[in-house]
């Protein structure tokens, strides 16, 4: 079966990245084609089963069934609202300013209707929002993770994360507005604190 | 400590937000979780469930993950503790194995055989896990000399790339292209058998 130059260019760094030893663009570009290249998964799953089979027996098995696992549990992820922890200094990041103390907030907002979606990550500087207002679901329902979120190497300094902010305008004009509020962020889950967006301040 | 973990850049990635990255780890994982779940749970119908459910909570409780242990080991321990949660569950309402079973058919009479058996246990499933073990066996004895010590090293030994530059002196590049070429060449022996059927994709 004859395969191009850049398949194998993709394979290789999948082989790499199997043994965790990908070089961070290798992984960032496995991971942006991941959702979209159904020959990447498959040969994910094939160096996976490679190393499981030949150190036991057992765990060999019909690629069916490893199909339709995860299949299901795509499904049961899709309905999870997606919150990360506000950013705690973690190897290599050196800023160990926890969140709470007026540093960085990074966290995703997950949408509060039945069909929960990932909203993307703010840099929100100083203040915080006060939890969402409809018209701010009505902004990002169905919006899917931005591509510019994925960090693309090692934790490095604040001013890179500052990068991956999301450009919406709608979102900025939003935030705006809010951060003359001011008030305190929720770390993680939402509160609906105040419908109140006038010139109240609080 | 998370350095060392091969699954280090994976989980790093989804704790910055690339839930989708999570999928990787999940058909990494998913056979040995299954195994393990198997070895606790004598009702083999509730298996799928029980791995499904602790690859959710992995996914929901990833952002706290510090890396003090390996990823596995986490990821082992949350199996355990949710094959045990229904364990205790089973134990206090015995309606509940009913509930454990596959219900999914209309027809009871007609599939009953089928429930009876799942999927792997039955004769053709066990065909084709021989086949598939056997396959790997084959295509690794079909290796040469390199690249079979080279693949031996990683998946068998569990040696770093370094290390087995070392055992084998050879750069680095030498390794890593070495454990991609085996690699390729047992999976491509594999493809015929983890094949997709019409229809069915990853």
């Amino acid at each position: 079966m004859s395969r191009t130059s850049a398949e194998v260019v993709r394979d290789e760094a999948l082989s790499a990245l199997v043994d965790g030893q990908a070089m961070p663009d290798e992984l960032d570009r496995v991971c942006r084609a991941w959702s979209q290249d159904s020959e990447l998964r498959r040969q994910w799953h094939a160096y996976q089963l490679i190393g499981d089979v030949m150190r036991s027996d057992e765990l060999a098995g019909d690629a069916a069934r490893d199909r339709a696992f995860l299949s299901d549990l795509r499904a049961r992820l899709a309905n999870e609202p997606v919150v990360l922890a506000p950013a705690m200094s973690r190897a290599g990041d050196g800023d160990g300013r926890p969140a709470a103390k007026g540093g960085r907030w990074r966290y995703a907002l997950a949408g509060l209707s039945g069909v929960a979606v990932v909203l993307g990550v703010l840099w929100v500087q100083g203040g915080g929002v006060t939890g969402l207002d409809p018209a701010l679901q009505q902004i990002t329902a169905g919006r899917g993770l931005p591509e510019n979120t994925s960090a693309s190497g090692p934790a490095g300094s604040t001013s890179d994360l500052n990068e991956q902010m999301i450009r919406d305008a709608r979102l900025d004009e939003y935030l705006a507005a809010h951060k003359r509020l001011g008030g305190s962020s929720t770390a993680g889950g939402l509160s609906r604190v105040s419908n109140k967006v006038g010139g109240d301040g609080r | 400590m998370m350095q060392d973990d091969v699954d280090a850049p994976l989980v790093e990635r989804v704790q910055r937000g690339d839930m989708k990255a999570f999928e990787l780890l999940v058909l990494k994982y998913q056979r040995r979780i299954e195994r393990l779940i198997g070895r606790m749970v004598r009702d083999v119908d509730l298996v799928p469930d029980i791995a499904q459910e602790t690859f959710v909570r992995a996914y929901r409780a990833i952002g706290q993950f510090r890396g003090e242990s390996a990823f596995y080991t986490w990821l082992y321990r949350i199996a355990v503790n949710t094959a045990k949660r229904v364990l205790v569950g089973l134990k206090r309402d015995p309606l509940v194995t009913e509930a454990g079973r596959a219900v999914g058919d209309d027809n009871d009479e007609t599939s009953s055989v089928e429930n009876d058996l799942r999927d792997e246990a039955t004769p053709e499933a066990l065909l084709a896990s021989k086949e598939i073990a056997q396959t790997v066996n084959a295509a690794i004895e079909a290796l040469s000399d390199d690249l079979r010590q080279a693949i031996t090293l990683r998946e068998i030994e569990g040696l770093s790339y370094e290390e087995i530059a070392d055992v084998m002196n050879c750069p680095i590049g030498t390794v890593r292209s070495r454990i991609f070429r085996a690699r390729e060449a047992i999976a491509s022996r594999l493809r015929p058998l983890l094949d997709t059927r019409e229809g069915e994709r990853w």
